[in-house]
Protein backbone atom coordinates (compact mmCIF):
# COMPACT_ATOMS: atom_id res chain seq x y z
CA UNK A 1 0.00 0.00 0.00
CA UNK A 2 2.98 2.27 0.70
CA UNK A 3 4.36 4.55 -2.17
CA UNK A 4 7.68 6.07 -1.78
CA UNK A 5 7.95 8.99 -3.63
CA UNK A 6 11.43 9.71 -2.72
CA UNK A 7 13.39 12.06 0.77
CA UNK A 8 11.47 14.97 1.88
CA UNK A 9 12.39 17.52 4.67
CA UNK A 10 10.57 16.91 7.90
CA UNK A 11 12.05 18.58 10.84
CA UNK A 12 15.03 20.84 11.88
CA UNK A 13 16.88 20.93 15.07
CA UNK A 14 18.96 23.87 15.50
CA UNK A 15 21.87 23.36 18.31
CA UNK A 16 23.22 26.09 19.73
CA UNK A 17 26.97 26.61 21.94
CA UNK A 18 30.36 26.51 21.38
CA UNK A 19 30.34 22.86 20.96
CA UNK A 20 28.05 23.26 17.99
CA UNK A 21 30.15 26.16 16.31
CA UNK A 22 30.89 25.42 12.53
CA UNK A 23 27.83 22.88 12.30
CA UNK A 24 29.68 20.06 14.55
CA UNK A 25 27.48 17.82 16.24
CA UNK A 26 29.04 15.63 19.18
CA UNK A 27 28.22 12.18 19.38
CA UNK A 28 26.22 12.56 22.66
CA UNK A 29 23.73 14.93 20.83
CA UNK A 30 22.43 12.21 18.62
CA UNK A 31 20.50 11.10 21.60
CA UNK A 32 18.61 14.22 21.28
CA UNK A 33 17.55 12.99 17.93
CA UNK A 34 17.11 10.08 18.96
CA UNK A 35 14.43 11.29 21.77
CA UNK A 36 12.94 13.73 19.13
CA UNK A 37 12.28 10.54 16.95
CA UNK A 38 10.87 8.29 19.40
CA UNK A 39 8.34 10.74 20.84
CA UNK A 40 7.28 11.76 16.37
CA UNK A 41 6.88 8.31 16.05
CA UNK A 42 4.45 7.51 19.15
CA UNK A 43 2.08 10.49 18.15
CA UNK A 44 1.82 9.55 14.90
CA UNK A 45 0.99 6.25 15.85
CA UNK A 46 -1.78 7.86 18.33
CA UNK A 47 -2.92 9.56 15.47
CA UNK A 48 -2.94 6.25 13.13
CA UNK A 49 -5.07 4.95 16.00
CA UNK A 50 -7.27 7.62 16.36
CA UNK A 51 -8.02 7.54 12.78
CA UNK A 52 -8.73 3.54 12.59
CA UNK A 53 -10.06 2.60 15.97
CA UNK A 54 -10.67 -0.78 15.03
CA UNK A 55 -7.73 -1.84 13.05
CA UNK A 56 -4.25 -2.87 14.02
CA UNK A 57 -1.17 -0.57 13.17
CA UNK A 58 0.49 -1.26 10.07
CA UNK A 59 3.34 -3.74 10.21
CA UNK A 60 5.14 -1.34 8.29
CA UNK A 61 4.38 1.79 10.36
CA UNK A 62 7.45 2.51 12.14
CA UNK A 63 9.87 1.06 9.47
CA UNK A 64 8.31 3.79 7.06
CA UNK A 65 9.17 6.75 9.20
CA UNK A 66 12.34 6.07 8.06
CA UNK A 67 14.23 9.89 9.40
CA UNK A 68 17.20 10.09 8.45
CA UNK A 69 20.13 13.05 9.42
CA UNK A 70 20.53 14.49 5.80
CA UNK A 71 22.92 17.05 6.30
CA UNK A 72 23.96 19.20 9.21
CA UNK A 73 24.37 23.32 8.29
CA UNK A 74 27.00 25.45 9.46
CA UNK A 75 26.19 28.36 11.88
CA UNK A 76 25.69 26.07 14.63
CA UNK A 77 24.61 22.63 14.32
CA UNK A 78 21.36 22.80 12.14
CA UNK A 79 20.41 19.28 11.73
CA UNK A 80 18.29 19.04 8.89
CA UNK A 81 15.65 15.74 9.06
CA UNK A 82 14.16 14.04 6.49
CA UNK A 83 12.04 10.90 5.55
CA UNK A 84 11.04 8.62 2.52
CA UNK A 85 7.44 10.04 1.28
CA UNK A 86 5.06 7.22 1.58
CA UNK A 87 1.53 8.26 0.68
CA UNK A 88 -0.52 6.64 2.73
CA UNK A 89 1.01 7.58 5.96
CA UNK A 90 2.93 10.95 5.34
CA UNK A 91 0.20 12.80 6.98
CA UNK A 92 0.14 10.53 10.27
CA UNK A 93 4.16 11.30 10.60
CA UNK A 94 3.26 14.90 9.76
CA UNK A 95 0.51 15.29 12.33
CA UNK A 96 2.71 13.53 15.07
CA UNK A 97 5.96 15.96 14.57
CA UNK A 98 3.48 19.09 14.48
CA UNK A 99 1.49 17.15 17.96
CA UNK A 100 5.15 17.11 19.20
CA UNK A 101 5.79 20.74 18.87
CA UNK A 102 2.70 22.25 19.49
CA UNK A 103 2.85 20.14 23.33
CA UNK A 104 6.48 20.96 23.63
CA UNK A 105 6.01 25.00 23.01
CA UNK A 106 3.19 24.64 25.76
CA UNK A 107 4.92 22.60 28.45
CA UNK A 108 8.12 25.47 27.87
CA UNK A 109 5.70 28.43 28.15
CA UNK A 110 6.44 29.38 31.55
CA UNK A 111 3.09 31.89 31.67
CA UNK A 112 0.82 29.35 32.03
CA UNK A 113 -0.01 26.35 33.18
CA UNK A 114 -0.47 23.19 31.30
CA UNK A 115 -3.76 20.63 31.85
CA UNK A 116 -3.17 18.43 29.35
CA UNK A 117 -0.14 16.79 27.54
CA UNK A 118 -0.64 13.54 26.38
CA UNK A 119 2.95 13.03 24.69
CA UNK A 120 4.68 14.32 27.93
CA UNK A 121 4.38 11.04 29.89
CA UNK A 122 7.12 9.71 27.61
CA UNK A 123 10.47 9.46 28.90
CA UNK A 124 12.15 10.70 25.54
CA UNK A 125 10.12 13.54 25.96
CA UNK A 126 10.62 14.24 29.78
CA UNK A 127 14.47 13.56 28.80
CA UNK A 128 14.47 15.81 25.80
CA UNK A 129 17.48 18.41 25.97
CA UNK A 130 19.06 16.49 28.86
CA UNK A 131 22.40 16.39 27.37
CA UNK A 132 22.55 20.47 26.77
CA UNK A 133 25.47 22.07 28.61
CA UNK A 134 25.54 25.66 29.83
CA UNK A 135 24.97 28.28 27.10
CA UNK A 136 23.61 25.53 25.22
CA UNK A 137 20.46 25.56 23.44
CA UNK A 138 18.19 23.38 21.36
CA UNK A 139 15.29 24.88 18.64
CA UNK A 140 13.00 22.66 17.20
CA UNK A 141 12.02 24.51 14.40
CA UNK A 142 8.82 24.27 12.71
CA UNK A 143 7.65 23.69 9.02
CA UNK A 144 4.23 24.15 9.51
CA UNK A 145 3.90 27.35 10.50
CA UNK A 146 0.46 27.94 10.56
CA UNK A 147 -0.17 25.23 13.16
CA UNK A 148 3.54 26.38 15.26
CA UNK A 149 4.60 30.13 14.09
CA UNK A 150 7.01 29.97 17.11
CA UNK A 151 10.09 28.18 17.95
CA UNK A 152 10.42 25.78 20.76
CA UNK A 153 13.56 27.08 22.28
CA UNK A 154 15.12 24.86 24.70
CA UNK A 155 17.95 25.72 27.40
CA UNK A 156 19.65 23.68 30.21
CA UNK A 157 19.05 26.89 32.31
CA UNK A 158 15.07 26.47 31.85
CA UNK A 159 14.81 23.24 31.36
CA UNK A 160 14.79 21.06 34.78
CA UNK A 161 12.43 23.87 36.47
CA UNK A 162 9.88 23.92 33.73
CA UNK A 163 9.95 20.08 33.44
CA UNK A 164 9.57 19.70 37.26
CA UNK A 165 6.42 22.26 37.10
CA UNK A 166 5.18 20.51 34.50
CA UNK A 167 5.40 16.98 36.38
CA UNK A 168 3.06 18.15 39.17
CA UNK A 169 0.76 19.78 36.87
CA UNK A 170 0.22 16.98 34.84
CA UNK A 171 0.70 14.46 37.67
CA UNK A 172 -3.50 12.93 37.37
CA UNK A 173 -3.01 12.50 33.71
CA UNK A 174 0.77 10.62 33.29
CA UNK A 175 -0.72 8.74 36.40
CA UNK A 176 -3.91 7.63 33.61
CA UNK A 177 -2.05 7.64 30.14
CA UNK A 178 0.99 5.28 30.70
CA UNK A 179 3.35 5.28 27.23
CA UNK A 180 2.81 1.73 25.97
CA UNK A 181 6.12 1.92 23.68
CA UNK A 182 7.45 -0.89 22.66
CA UNK A 183 11.46 -0.88 23.14
CA UNK A 184 13.67 -4.28 21.88
CA UNK A 185 15.03 -6.09 24.77
CA UNK A 186 18.74 -6.11 23.88
CA UNK A 187 22.02 -5.91 26.25
CA UNK A 188 23.44 -7.22 29.45
CA UNK A 189 20.78 -8.37 31.65
CA UNK A 190 21.19 -8.73 35.84
CA UNK A 191 19.06 -10.08 37.20
CA UNK A 192 18.17 -8.80 40.83
CA UNK A 193 15.54 -8.80 43.31
CA UNK A 194 13.60 -5.08 42.86
CA UNK A 195 10.30 -3.72 42.63
CA UNK A 196 8.10 -2.04 40.24
CA UNK A 197 5.27 0.36 41.07
CA UNK A 198 2.38 0.95 38.57
CA UNK A 199 -0.99 0.78 37.42
CA UNK A 200 -2.14 -3.31 37.26
CA UNK A 201 -4.08 -3.53 33.89
CA UNK A 202 -4.49 -7.58 32.67
CA UNK A 203 -3.77 -10.44 34.23
CA UNK A 204 -4.16 -14.01 32.40
CA UNK A 205 -4.20 -16.57 35.16
CA UNK A 206 -3.78 -19.54 32.95
CA UNK A 207 -0.27 -18.79 31.57
CA UNK A 208 0.78 -16.73 35.13
CA UNK A 209 1.54 -13.19 33.60
CA UNK A 210 0.34 -9.70 33.76
CA UNK A 211 0.49 -6.47 32.13
CA UNK A 212 1.36 -3.28 34.71
CA UNK A 213 1.51 0.39 33.50
CA UNK A 214 4.45 2.14 35.65
CA UNK A 215 5.35 5.74 35.45
CA UNK A 216 8.89 5.28 34.43
CA UNK A 217 9.24 2.37 31.75
CA UNK A 218 6.13 2.35 30.35
CA UNK A 219 4.08 -1.01 30.13
CA UNK A 220 5.64 -4.19 31.25
CA UNK A 221 4.57 -7.80 30.85
CA UNK A 222 5.31 -9.82 33.93
CA UNK A 223 5.36 -13.23 35.10
CA UNK A 224 4.86 -15.08 38.50
CA UNK A 225 5.20 -19.05 39.87
CA UNK A 226 3.45 -18.75 42.64
CA UNK A 227 -0.02 -20.09 42.02
CA UNK A 228 -1.30 -18.36 45.03
CA UNK A 229 -0.73 -14.68 43.83
CA UNK A 230 -3.41 -15.35 41.20
CA UNK A 231 -5.78 -14.75 43.75
CA UNK A 232 -3.44 -11.71 45.54
CA UNK A 233 -3.53 -10.01 42.11
CA UNK A 234 -7.27 -10.93 41.61
CA UNK A 235 -8.06 -9.04 44.77
CA UNK A 236 -6.34 -6.28 44.07
CA UNK A 237 -7.96 -6.18 40.53
CA UNK A 238 -11.65 -6.47 42.13
CA UNK A 239 -10.99 -4.19 44.88
CA UNK A 240 -11.34 -1.21 42.53
CA UNK A 241 -12.92 -0.25 39.51
CA UNK A 242 -10.55 1.02 37.73
CA UNK A 243 -6.62 -0.10 37.44
CA UNK A 244 -5.45 0.23 40.76
CA UNK A 245 -1.87 1.11 41.56
CA UNK A 246 0.58 -1.33 43.17
CA UNK A 247 3.76 -2.39 43.64
CA UNK A 248 5.10 -5.96 42.53
CA UNK A 249 8.08 -7.25 44.09
CA UNK A 250 9.99 -10.08 42.81
CA UNK A 251 12.92 -10.91 40.30
CA UNK A 252 13.47 -8.47 38.16
CA UNK A 253 15.96 -8.18 34.60
CA UNK A 254 17.75 -4.98 33.87
CA UNK A 255 18.74 -5.24 30.22
CA UNK A 256 21.11 -2.42 29.80
CA UNK A 257 19.38 0.76 29.46
CA UNK A 258 16.31 -0.62 28.78
CA UNK A 259 13.09 -1.14 30.30
CA UNK A 260 13.13 -3.57 32.93
CA UNK A 261 11.53 -7.73 32.86
CA UNK A 262 9.51 -8.85 36.12
CA UNK A 263 10.54 -12.52 35.33
CA UNK A 264 8.78 -13.75 38.83
CA UNK A 265 7.09 -11.49 40.75
CA UNK A 266 6.66 -12.65 44.60
CA UNK A 267 4.47 -9.99 45.96
CA UNK A 268 2.19 -7.57 45.37
CA UNK A 269 0.69 -4.56 47.63
CA UNK A 270 -2.08 -2.06 46.58
CA UNK A 271 -1.53 1.47 47.26
CA UNK A 272 -4.87 3.54 46.91
CA UNK A 273 -3.89 6.48 44.51
CA UNK A 274 -5.77 8.97 43.84
CA UNK A 275 -4.71 10.90 40.66
CA UNK A 276 -3.91 14.39 42.43
CA UNK A 277 -1.09 16.57 41.84
CA UNK A 278 1.05 14.76 44.27
CA UNK A 279 0.22 10.98 43.31
CA UNK A 280 3.20 10.88 41.19
CA UNK A 281 5.86 11.30 43.72
CA UNK A 282 3.93 8.73 45.71
CA UNK A 283 4.33 6.25 43.12
CA UNK A 284 7.87 7.56 42.24
CA UNK A 285 8.14 6.50 46.10
CA UNK A 286 6.55 3.32 45.69
CA UNK A 287 9.17 2.80 42.81
CA UNK A 288 11.89 2.80 45.09
CA UNK A 289 13.88 -0.38 45.24
CA UNK A 290 15.81 -1.73 48.41
CA UNK A 291 19.17 0.18 48.94
CA UNK A 292 16.80 2.51 46.81
CA UNK A 293 18.34 1.47 43.67
CA UNK A 294 21.51 1.43 44.83
CA UNK A 295 22.16 5.23 45.28
CA UNK A 296 21.20 4.52 49.37
CA UNK A 297 22.90 1.53 50.33
CA UNK A 298 21.25 0.45 53.35
CA UNK A 299 17.86 2.12 52.88
CA UNK A 300 14.50 0.16 52.80
CA UNK A 301 11.41 0.55 50.35
CA UNK A 302 8.75 3.14 51.82
CA UNK A 303 6.36 1.38 53.32
CA UNK A 304 2.11 1.31 51.66
CA UNK A 305 1.13 2.39 55.08
CA UNK A 306 3.13 5.25 55.40
CA UNK A 307 2.38 6.37 51.38
CA UNK A 308 -1.03 6.25 52.49
CA UNK A 309 -0.76 8.11 55.60
CA UNK A 310 0.91 10.66 53.40
CA UNK A 311 -1.86 10.74 50.94
CA UNK A 312 -5.07 11.23 53.13
CA UNK A 313 -2.50 14.06 54.65
CA UNK A 314 -1.97 15.60 51.83
CA UNK A 315 -5.87 15.30 50.93
CA UNK A 316 -6.97 17.14 54.16
CA UNK A 317 -4.42 20.19 53.98
CA UNK A 318 -5.40 20.96 50.01
CA UNK A 319 -9.07 20.36 51.02
CA UNK A 320 -8.24 23.00 54.03
CA UNK A 321 -6.68 25.82 51.79
CA UNK A 322 -3.23 24.55 53.55
CA UNK A 323 0.31 25.30 51.56
CA UNK A 324 1.39 21.82 51.02
CA UNK A 325 4.49 19.94 52.06
CA UNK A 326 7.52 19.03 50.20
CA UNK A 327 7.44 15.24 50.21
CA UNK A 328 10.85 13.07 50.70
CA UNK A 329 11.19 9.23 51.18
CA UNK A 330 13.32 8.31 54.59
CA UNK A 331 16.14 5.77 54.24
CA UNK A 332 14.07 4.04 57.31
CA UNK A 333 11.16 3.01 54.79
CA UNK A 334 9.11 5.90 56.02
CA UNK A 335 7.94 9.92 54.36
CA UNK A 336 9.15 13.43 55.47
CA UNK A 337 6.39 15.76 54.79
CA UNK A 338 8.14 19.43 55.48
CA UNK A 339 7.13 23.00 55.33
CA UNK A 340 10.15 24.99 55.48
CA UNK A 341 11.48 28.87 55.33
CA UNK A 342 14.95 30.61 56.21
CA UNK A 343 11.99 31.64 59.12
CA UNK A 344 11.19 28.16 60.35
CA UNK A 345 10.83 24.79 59.60
CA UNK A 346 7.97 22.14 60.45
CA UNK A 347 8.07 18.29 59.82
CA UNK A 348 5.81 15.49 59.96
CA UNK A 349 8.05 12.00 59.59
CA UNK A 350 5.43 9.27 59.07
CA UNK A 351 7.09 5.97 60.10
CA UNK A 352 6.46 2.71 58.17
CA UNK A 353 3.74 1.51 60.27
CA UNK A 354 2.40 5.04 59.76
CA UNK A 355 3.50 6.16 63.14
CA UNK A 356 3.94 9.89 63.48
CA UNK A 357 6.70 12.48 65.00
CA UNK A 358 5.83 16.11 64.64
CA UNK A 359 8.42 18.31 64.99
CA UNK A 360 8.29 22.31 64.53
CA UNK A 361 11.48 25.08 64.57
CA UNK A 362 8.78 27.93 65.13
CA UNK A 363 10.05 31.35 63.48
CA UNK A 364 13.12 33.31 66.11
CA UNK A 365 13.29 30.63 68.24
CA UNK A 366 16.42 27.86 68.65
CA UNK A 367 14.00 25.58 70.57
CA UNK A 368 12.16 22.93 68.24
CA UNK A 369 9.05 20.82 69.85
CA UNK A 370 8.93 17.05 68.53
CA UNK A 371 5.69 15.12 70.02
CA UNK A 372 5.43 11.31 68.73
CA UNK A 373 1.98 10.07 68.04
CA UNK A 374 0.16 7.40 66.28
CA UNK A 375 -3.14 9.83 66.02
CA UNK A 376 -4.08 10.63 62.16
CA UNK A 377 -5.86 13.66 63.35
CA UNK A 378 -3.33 14.83 65.84
CA UNK A 379 -1.24 14.61 63.21
CA UNK A 380 -3.23 16.92 60.71
CA UNK A 381 -4.28 18.94 63.27
CA UNK A 382 -0.38 19.82 63.55
CA UNK A 383 0.08 20.29 60.18
CA UNK A 384 -2.85 22.31 59.60
CA UNK A 385 -1.42 24.78 62.63
CA UNK A 386 2.06 24.89 61.03
CA UNK A 387 1.67 24.85 57.16
CA UNK A 388 3.80 27.85 55.26
CA UNK B 1 23.59 12.69 73.80
CA UNK B 2 25.56 9.58 73.98
CA UNK B 3 29.26 9.31 74.58
CA UNK B 4 31.31 11.31 71.68
CA UNK B 5 34.39 9.06 70.05
CA UNK B 6 37.70 10.16 69.79
CA UNK B 7 38.57 11.70 66.98
CA UNK B 8 40.83 9.49 64.76
CA UNK B 9 44.48 10.35 64.21
CA UNK B 10 44.74 12.46 61.07
CA UNK B 11 41.37 14.28 62.12
CA UNK B 12 40.89 17.73 63.50
CA UNK B 13 38.20 19.46 64.43
CA UNK B 14 37.27 22.84 62.19
CA UNK B 15 35.84 25.06 65.15
CA UNK B 16 33.96 28.25 65.28
CA UNK B 17 34.21 30.72 62.56
CA UNK B 18 32.43 31.93 59.60
CA UNK B 19 33.52 29.35 57.10
CA UNK B 20 31.47 28.04 54.75
CA UNK B 21 30.99 23.83 54.01
CA UNK B 22 29.49 22.95 51.16
CA UNK B 23 27.13 20.32 50.52
CA UNK B 24 25.98 18.41 47.55
CA UNK B 25 22.29 17.95 46.95
CA UNK B 26 21.17 14.82 45.46
CA UNK B 27 18.04 13.59 44.02
CA UNK B 28 16.12 11.87 47.20
CA UNK B 29 17.13 14.82 49.58
CA UNK B 30 15.94 17.86 46.80
CA UNK B 31 12.62 19.27 46.28
CA UNK B 32 12.59 19.43 42.50
CA UNK B 33 9.62 21.88 42.61
CA UNK B 34 10.62 24.11 44.98
CA UNK B 35 14.74 23.69 43.52
CA UNK B 36 15.64 23.44 47.72
CA UNK B 37 16.90 20.78 50.00
CA UNK B 38 14.78 19.41 52.77
CA UNK B 39 15.97 18.39 56.29
CA UNK B 40 17.02 15.03 55.58
CA UNK B 41 19.97 16.89 53.56
CA UNK B 42 21.30 17.90 56.68
CA UNK B 43 21.41 14.80 58.70
CA UNK B 44 23.22 11.19 58.26
CA UNK B 45 22.72 8.51 56.17
CA UNK B 46 22.64 4.92 56.66
CA UNK B 47 25.80 4.87 54.52
CA UNK B 48 27.94 7.40 56.49
CA UNK B 49 27.47 6.35 59.82
CA UNK B 50 26.30 9.20 61.38
CA UNK B 51 29.12 11.57 59.29
CA UNK B 52 27.46 13.23 56.75
CA UNK B 53 30.27 14.96 54.21
CA UNK B 54 30.70 17.97 53.79
CA UNK B 55 33.62 19.92 51.46
CA UNK B 56 35.62 23.06 53.56
CA UNK B 57 35.19 26.66 51.68
CA UNK B 58 38.69 26.69 52.33
CA UNK B 59 40.61 24.20 50.89
CA UNK B 60 37.72 23.95 47.76
CA UNK B 61 35.51 25.57 45.80
CA UNK B 62 31.97 24.47 45.38
CA UNK B 63 32.72 24.42 41.60
CA UNK B 64 35.72 21.67 42.57
CA UNK B 65 33.50 19.72 45.14
CA UNK B 66 30.68 19.52 42.33
CA UNK B 67 32.69 18.11 39.88
CA UNK B 68 34.79 15.62 41.94
CA UNK B 69 31.00 14.68 43.27
CA UNK B 70 29.76 13.64 39.82
CA UNK B 71 32.79 11.67 38.86
CA UNK B 72 32.86 9.69 41.72
CA UNK B 73 29.44 9.62 44.14
CA UNK B 74 26.64 7.09 43.74
CA UNK B 75 24.23 9.72 42.59
CA UNK B 76 24.44 13.30 40.63
CA UNK B 77 24.29 16.41 42.67
CA UNK B 78 21.87 18.90 41.58
CA UNK B 79 23.00 21.82 43.50
CA UNK B 80 25.81 22.98 45.83
CA UNK B 81 24.33 24.47 49.24
CA UNK B 82 26.43 25.88 52.28
CA UNK B 83 26.19 26.22 55.72
CA UNK B 84 28.94 27.64 58.03
CA UNK B 85 30.87 25.91 60.45
CA UNK B 86 29.63 28.53 63.08
CA UNK B 87 26.22 26.95 62.38
CA UNK B 88 27.04 23.58 62.77
CA UNK B 89 28.41 24.47 66.37
CA UNK B 90 25.82 26.65 67.24
CA UNK B 91 23.66 23.40 67.27
CA UNK B 92 26.24 22.06 69.56
CA UNK B 93 27.81 19.30 67.22
CA UNK B 94 31.52 19.56 65.80
CA UNK B 95 32.72 19.19 62.19
CA UNK B 96 35.37 17.04 61.87
CA UNK B 97 37.92 17.58 58.56
CA UNK B 98 39.34 13.99 58.11
CA UNK B 99 41.46 14.73 54.67
CA UNK B 100 44.53 13.27 56.40
CA UNK B 101 43.09 10.20 58.35
CA UNK B 102 43.49 7.04 56.76
CA UNK B 103 40.71 5.53 54.27
CA UNK B 104 40.17 2.08 53.97
CA UNK B 105 41.41 0.42 50.77
CA UNK B 106 39.35 1.26 48.06
CA UNK B 107 38.02 3.90 49.07
CA UNK B 108 37.98 7.70 47.92
CA UNK B 109 37.95 10.76 49.64
CA UNK B 110 36.80 14.12 48.29
CA UNK B 111 39.08 16.91 48.29
CA UNK B 112 38.51 19.38 51.48
CA UNK B 113 36.34 16.41 53.23
CA UNK B 114 35.05 17.27 56.48
CA UNK B 115 31.70 15.67 58.73
CA UNK B 116 29.66 16.66 60.89
CA UNK B 117 30.26 14.92 63.67
CA UNK B 118 26.12 12.96 65.07
CA UNK B 119 27.51 9.79 66.49
CA UNK B 120 26.39 8.94 69.92
CA UNK B 121 22.88 11.30 68.95
CA UNK B 122 19.85 10.31 69.50
CA UNK B 123 17.11 10.73 67.26
CA UNK B 124 15.76 13.94 68.39
CA UNK B 125 18.84 15.53 68.21
CA UNK B 126 19.15 15.05 64.72
CA UNK B 127 15.66 15.65 63.89
CA UNK B 128 16.91 19.58 65.88
CA UNK B 129 20.22 19.92 64.38
CA UNK B 130 18.92 18.76 60.79
CA UNK B 131 15.86 21.62 61.24
CA UNK B 132 18.51 24.31 62.05
CA UNK B 133 20.86 23.70 59.70
CA UNK B 134 18.60 23.96 57.45
CA UNK B 135 16.73 27.22 58.28
CA UNK B 136 20.14 28.38 57.97
CA UNK B 137 20.89 26.80 54.80
CA UNK B 138 18.05 28.26 53.46
CA UNK B 139 18.60 32.06 54.45
CA UNK B 140 22.10 31.29 52.39
CA UNK B 141 20.87 29.90 49.01
CA UNK B 142 22.39 27.95 46.60
CA UNK B 143 26.26 28.73 46.27
CA UNK B 144 26.31 29.13 42.13
CA UNK B 145 28.38 26.04 40.53
CA UNK B 146 27.94 24.76 36.84
CA UNK B 147 27.02 20.53 36.26
CA UNK B 148 29.64 19.27 34.44
CA UNK B 149 27.56 16.22 34.12
CA UNK B 150 27.28 13.00 36.35
CA UNK B 151 29.40 9.91 35.40
CA UNK B 152 27.14 6.85 35.88
CA UNK B 153 28.90 4.18 37.83
CA UNK B 154 28.90 1.81 34.72
CA UNK B 155 31.33 4.47 32.65
CA UNK B 156 33.84 5.42 35.29
CA UNK B 157 37.74 4.90 34.34
CA UNK B 158 39.96 4.35 37.29
CA UNK B 159 42.42 6.30 35.97
CA UNK B 160 40.13 9.02 35.34
CA UNK B 161 38.82 9.34 38.59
Amino acid sequence: MADEAGERPFARLYLSGERFDDGRLPVDSLAEIQRYQAVVLEAARREWRDAHPDEDLPANFDASFGLVIAKVEEGSADVVLERPSIADLDAYFERGRDDFERELLAVLDPTGPVTRAPLFVLPEFQDFGASLGDGEGLQVRPYNKTLSPRVAAITRAEREGVLARRREELAPEIEMVAPEIELPMQGVRRPQIGAVAGRLSELSPDNRSFHIKTLHYGVLKGFYKRVDLTEDLKAVLDNTSKAPVVRIKGQLQFPEGRRPRIWDADDVELLEIDGQPWSRKLVELASLGPDWDGEAPGAEMISFPALDATRDLMLQFAEAGKPLPSIFGTEEGGVSLEWSSKESVATIEIGSEAEFVLYHLPEGSENGSEEETLDFGRALAFGIEVAH
Amino acid sequence: MGEVPELSEGEIEVGYGPERMWRQMTKHIWDEVRMRPGTLAFQPSTADAGMPSFSRETKVTAQASRDWHQKNARSASLAVWPIATSDVEDTGLRIVDDEDAALPQGEKRAPGHAYIDYRGTSNATRRDVRAKLLRRALQYQEEPTTDSGFVPLEERDEEAS
